[in-house]
């Protein structure tokens, strides 16, 4: 009886070729990126259609300041590490804790918007003898900016801003979900990897 | 100065440009060219470089996350007192009679802030935009996701009709209604161009076109091989990127990208290879087949939407707490 026995290797090269991928880094790190920037702009895109509270309570038309934030994150894909860019000068500053605002050099005081007629302005923006500083006794005392004269949908004597010396802006977990995040990369390691056992390339 | 490590993609976009002050309307500009308007910070009707130089500043520091819109609408209107620009009069230094007198408060005047916010929201949109275009068109997000969905980013409450101008441009509709095709597609160009479009910008990536509130999801390569999107003449993704495509201006090639056979008809890399293609990688699969990687593939799609409904239903509920302001 004659037995002819052939090797073939066929898992030979698929396994070169994952073995090869798991070494590219940059490729693995690109594809957590990408999914990390899209997550959280589809879910930046859904969550600010809906967080427009203030601009709500003021009648006023909302900035959309935080859809622009989603938006403006960056990723990238480096030899070490995936990197999400998120815009410093922004509400997604809160996603990394509690933060405190000062106003800027030769500034006293931060103004908070308290109209519609001046919800996403600045007091800068409007001619000078606009407003009236005032100080509103409660419980405290506090410092305000009154609307001078009757305009627009204010009248006379209407809170244009309050104005306060400093701001703790408390930290919001559910604008950057890290921990959904961390669930996302898992999800593209898995992907990266079976993508190089269909025989893709990294 | 920004952290070179930390640099943003628009910020790139934002500085390789240079400045163009100049008397013209929107549409004399577009008589300038593309190619002049794609390098250039200008507004119309902005005549002094002061100002040019301030926008263009402030459209860095937007385009670096480093300043809000309001800041940047404040210093640009700063700018313009400081040079002594009048809605009537516009800027001191300009020739007699070069600008059209403006009406205080119309988009014609540069201090108004409905001009302002224009300027500001459409260069911050054109950054944004062409960072992400930058970022999409590395090689491995080329491979990732060779294909641009384009989605609405901000509901309005009059939309423009997008469909119809995917269609004028040449797109096909896919599955669902979606507006899908290739990264480096000629079409984005016919999208944003102002030969095809009043309101158009003159650009291949989002905003295409004025207070457009359109926007890019890249998708995925397994879902583009499920739709089905080819290039404009058929082609495949793979062949389609493998042809070095340029985009409407014609100026800015996309990277030569890493062609795939991976579950590539064996018939079509016959005819690759057959046309003079360089087909790497080959067909070898490992033991575990595809039907468990389809199963893996579809638990994850699931996973993922399972995943973002629950945080969206978590963000709605902290947000109804007050959670958030």
């Amino acid at each position: 009886m004659n037995v002819e026995v052939n090797i073939r290797d066929e898992a030979g090269p698929a396994l070169v070729r994952i073995q090869t991928g798991l070494r590219n880094r940059q490729a693995l790190h690109a594809q957590i990126a990408r999914d990390g920037e899209n997550f959280l702009k589809t879910y930046g895109r859904t969550i600010s259609a809906e967080h427009h509270r203030t601009a709500s309570r003021l009648g006023a038309k909302p900035t959309n300041h935080l859809l622009n934030a989603y938006q403006a994150i960056e990723s990238e894909g480096k030899p070490e590490l995936a990197e999400l860019r998120i815009p410093r000068a922004s509400r997604l500053r809160a996603a990394f804790g509690d933060y405190v605002v000062r106003p800027g050099s030769g500034k006293t005081y931060l103004t908070i918007p308290d109209h519609a007629d001046v919800y996403g302005r600045r007091v800068r923006e409007f001619p000078e003898g606009t407003f009236r500083f005032a100080i509103l006794h409660a419980h405290r005392v506090f410092p305000v900016l009154l609307f001078a004269a009757a305009g627009g949908r204010h009248k006379a004597g209407d809170v244009a801003y309050w104005l306060r010396r400093e701001l703790t802006i408390q930290a919001d977990t559910t604008l950057i979900r890290f921990d959904l995040l961390a669930e996302e990369a898992r999800d593209s390691v898995e992907e990266y990897i079976d993508t190089l056992r269909r025989g893709g390339e990294a | 100065m920004p952290d070179p490590a930390t640099i943003t993609d628009a910020l790139r976009a934002a500085q390789a440009r240079g400045l163009l002050p100049t008397s013209l309307g929107t549409a004399e500009l577009r008589e300038l060219g593309e190619d002049v308007l794609a390098r250039s910070v200008f507004t119309a009707r902005g005549t002094n470089a002061v100002f040019v130089d301030a926008l263009k500043k402030v459209v860095d520091e937007l385009a670096g996350g480093n300043m809000d819109e309001a800041t940047a609408r404040v210093t640009l209107m700063e700018t313009l007192r400081a040079v002594g620009y009048t809605p009537e009069g516009g800027f001191p230094d300009a020739p007699e009679g070069s600008v059209p007198p403006a009406l205080a408060g119309t988009l014609q005047d540069l201090s108004s802030k409905r001009r302002l916010d224009l300027i500001i929201q459409t260069q911050r949109g054109l950054m944004v935009g062409a960072g992400q275009k930058m970022r999409g068109s590395v090689p491995e997000r080329l491979r990732l996701a060779p294909a641009w969905e384009l989605v609405r980013v901000l509901p309005v409450e009059v939309p423009r009709d997008w469909p119809s101008r995917w269609l004028l441009a040449g797109g096909r509709m896919s599955e669902g209604g979606r507006m899908i095709a290739l990264k480096g597609d000629p079409l984005w160009g016919e999208l944003g161009s102002y030969q095809n479009f009043q309101d158009a910008l003159g650009v291949d990536h989002p905003p295409f076109a004025f207070n457009s509130d359109m926007g890019w999801d890249e998708v995925p390569a397994r879902e583009v091989r499920r739709l089905g999107i080819t290039g404009p003449d058929g082609e495949t993704p793979e062949e389609w990127l493998a042809s070095e495509p340029r985009t409407l201006t014609g100026k800015q090639p996309l990277p030569i990208p890493v062609l795939s056979t991976r579950d590539m008809d064996p018939e079509i890399v016959r005819t690759l290879e057959a046309g003079g293609a360089v087909v790497r990688g080959d067909q070898a699969t490992i033991p575990a087949g595809t039907a468990e990687l389809d199963r893996r593939a579809a638990e994850r799609d699931a996973r993922r939407q399972e995943r973002m409904e629950r945080a969206v239903r978590e963000a709605r509920e902290a947000y109804e707490r007050g959670g958030t302001p």
